[in-house]
């Protein structure tokens, strides 16, 4: 054997033992050994993400190697979940009617926020704006991802008014308060939020409530769900045990409230049914 | 050329007229490139010049990143930091583009923005106390605060048990923010006890005689109440001796404010993107000087057990960072 022969398959030897030794690395950057839940919702623009993770880390490391992975981009979430479709998955109910075509998942708990499973978007607007119309052209504060902020609107606005949609601008805040008051300053024309929102500010600051009015109400969809594979695992029936109970504790509460709930329950046959039937909704 | 082309295929002898005739051509396309590489046709007119004090600044790098996300045009960036020929050219590059709406990040950006410039549109952004900036009609920006409006709304929805705030000022700075302040604290049902200093060697008595008074202390950006790390260190220290939390407006109080309030970049950087996209659509802007949409929270867990602050769980999907 020559030396340069010599050297050439020293040089192929090194480059096949980096290749074996490549880690495949996610997104989600979980810890190999941990059962992970996935987290991803479009419904709220909060950037919270390393507190959630921390908190629910927290929680879960209290019965096993539980890893909690939240997700701020629905591209990465989704392109990470296709390859751990066995996993456990909390997600907004109006995202899983498009991942339901992806994977091959059912929702089994809903969340609870009051003792409520449901929730309704509203959009306000300041009591000079008496109609859609005059939100023609106008900036809509909105606390969730444009896309699903969007589809909501369309909605609310319905085929009558769906051409002023084109020409609305959006501007994402991270929180349904924000757009609120957003509108009261006059950043915005107006403010699609949670219904429970407005009811809120109602409390904490009643004069900038009396200066707006709704003009629009979304129908009503489920809280936060979370699903699972149709052939669950055993492993995966311990998380639903455990995410079930975190209503039940102090501990378990507060990390929920940073989701916006207070508790799970079980979806009913006739809520899964309503769930997984296909909203053949066009979005741009 | 064809002398050249002909030395490739028949080896003829080139003339002097020839090589001249090349050596100009060379140039003259040398030349073109130079003139293209430094300045852009009227039809490539950025839309905004964006000149950053410096973009290593974290908060800098990413107000403008989130405005090159939303706005809809191109963008010449330039940063101040970097000392090269585009920040030593700034007036003839300026000159260029009269119609080009200026986004500055940082009060030395928008210093040179306003020394430079008279004609274009200056949008301003990250600059504290902007109500010191000069005032024009080409002038228009982006608060770097919430407004107190908003703080105190805030400030009622995840402490419902807290009701006097105490705020040390000093008038020529903070004396319109005040009155602002003391309005919108009647709005949300808190009550602002003001203590004014003129200056930093006030501030140990006004701390004394304010302290005892009220729940919480609210922090402001205020350079005659935090006039040295000395005076921050005598806040921190007076609070925890009386057991008094502190609400504060920037991250870098984080260990030892109870809550922090501050204006959301990525929120910032859209509406200054919007506000870009509608002077350059010869759109009138409703206010010249905007206040921020979007707020970011922290919360000091550690403070909240310290000082057994009862907060509003449900608001907890409010913040945006928990501090343990």
């Amino acid at each position: 054997m020559t030396f340069k022969r010599f050297r050439r398959l020293v040089f192929l030897a090194v480059l096949f033992s980096f290749y074996c030794d490549i880690p495949v690395y996610s997104a989600a950057t979980e810890d190999p050994g941990k059962q992970t839940i996935y987290f991803y919702n479009p419904e709220t623009n909060i950037n919270n993400f390393t507190s959630l993770k921390i908190a629910f880390d927290t929680y879960l490391g209290n019965y096993k190697n539980y890893n909690f992975q939240p997700f701020d981009n629905k591209q990465v979430f989704e392109s990470t979940i296709i390859n751990h479709q066995d996993s456990v998955f909390i997600l907004s109910s109006w995202h899983y009617q498009f991942l339901q075509n992806l994977l091959d998942i059912k929702p089994v708990l809903v969340g609870l926020d009051n003792g409520k499973a449901t929730q309704r978007k509203v959009l306000t607007a300041k009591k000079f704006i008496s109609n859609v119309e005059q939100l023609r052209g106008k900036t809509i504060a909105v606390s969730g991802s444009e896309r699903y902020s969007r589809s909501i609107l369309r909605e609310i606005l319905q085929q009558s008014h769906s051409v002023i949609l084109d020409k609305l601008t959006l501007i994402l805040v991270p929180k349904d308060i924000d757009a609120l008051l957003a509108v009261g300053f006059g950043m915005a024309s107006g403010a699609l939020t949670n219904e429970t929102s407005l009811e809120k500010l109602k409390l904490i600051n009643p004069k900038q409530y009396s200066q707006l009015h709704i003009l629009g109400v979304s129908k009503e969809t489920f809280l936060t769900i979370v699903a699972v594979p149709h052939k669950n695992s055993k492993e995966n029936q311990t998380i639903l045990d455990i995410l079930s109970d975190m209503g039940n504790t102090e501990d378990g509460r507060k990390k929920l409230n940073m989701l916006r709930l207070d508790g799970w329950r079980k979806l009913t046959p006739s809520e899964t049914s309503k769930l997984q039937s296909v909203q053949k909704e066009i979005l741009k | 050329m064809t002398c050249i082309k002909n030395i490739k295929i028949a080896g003829c002898k080139p003339n002097k007229r020839a090589i001249a005739l090349n050596v100009l051509c060379i140039v003259s396309i040398l030349t073109a490139l130079l003139l293209c590489s430094t300045s852009l046709s009227a039809k490539d007119m950025p839309g905004t010049i964006i000149i950053n004090s410096s973009s290593s600044i974290k908060k800098y790098r990413l107000i403008q990143q989130a405005f090159e996300k939303n706005f809809q045009g191109e963008t010449l960036n330039i940063d101040l930091a970097d000392n090269n020929a585009k920040t030593q050219d700034l007036e003839t590059i300026l000159q260029q583009y009269p119609e080009s709406v200026i986004y500055t990040i940082g009060t030395p950006a928008f210093i040179k923005a306003y020394k430079t410039s008279e004609q274009n549109n200056i949008i301003f952004s990250s600059t504290l106390n902007w109500r010191r900036l000069p005032v024009a009609e080409n002038i228009y920006g982006i608060a770097n605060e919430p407004p107190p409006l908003m703080q105190l709304t805030l400030y009622r929805y995840l402490f419902p048990k807290i009701n006097n705030i105490g705020v040390i000022y000093s008038q020529g700075y903070n004396r319109e923010w005040l009155s602002e302040a003391m309005s919108a604290a009647d709005e949300v049902g808190l009550t602002i006890k003001p203590a004014a200093i003129e200056n930093p060697s006030q501030l140990r008595k006004a701390l004394t005689a304010l302290l005892p008074e009220v729940d919480v202390l609210w922090l402001i950006s205020d350079p005659i109440v935090i006039a040295s790390p000395e005076s921050a260190k005598l806040i921190f220290t007076q609070s925890r001796h009386t057991k008094k939390p502190i609400f504060a407006y920037d991250k870098s109080f984080s260990q030892h404010a109870l809550l922090i309030i501050s204006a959301d970049i990525p929120t910032m950087g859209q509406q200054v993107a919007n506000l870009a996209n509608q002077l350059l659509g010869k759109q009138q802007a409703p206010n010249h000087v905007i206040n921020p949409a979007g707020t970011y929270i922290t919360l000091n867990i550690k403070k909240l057990k310290a000082y057994q602050i009862e907060l509003n769980n449900d608001a907890l999907d409010s913040v945006n960072e928990i501090i343990e």
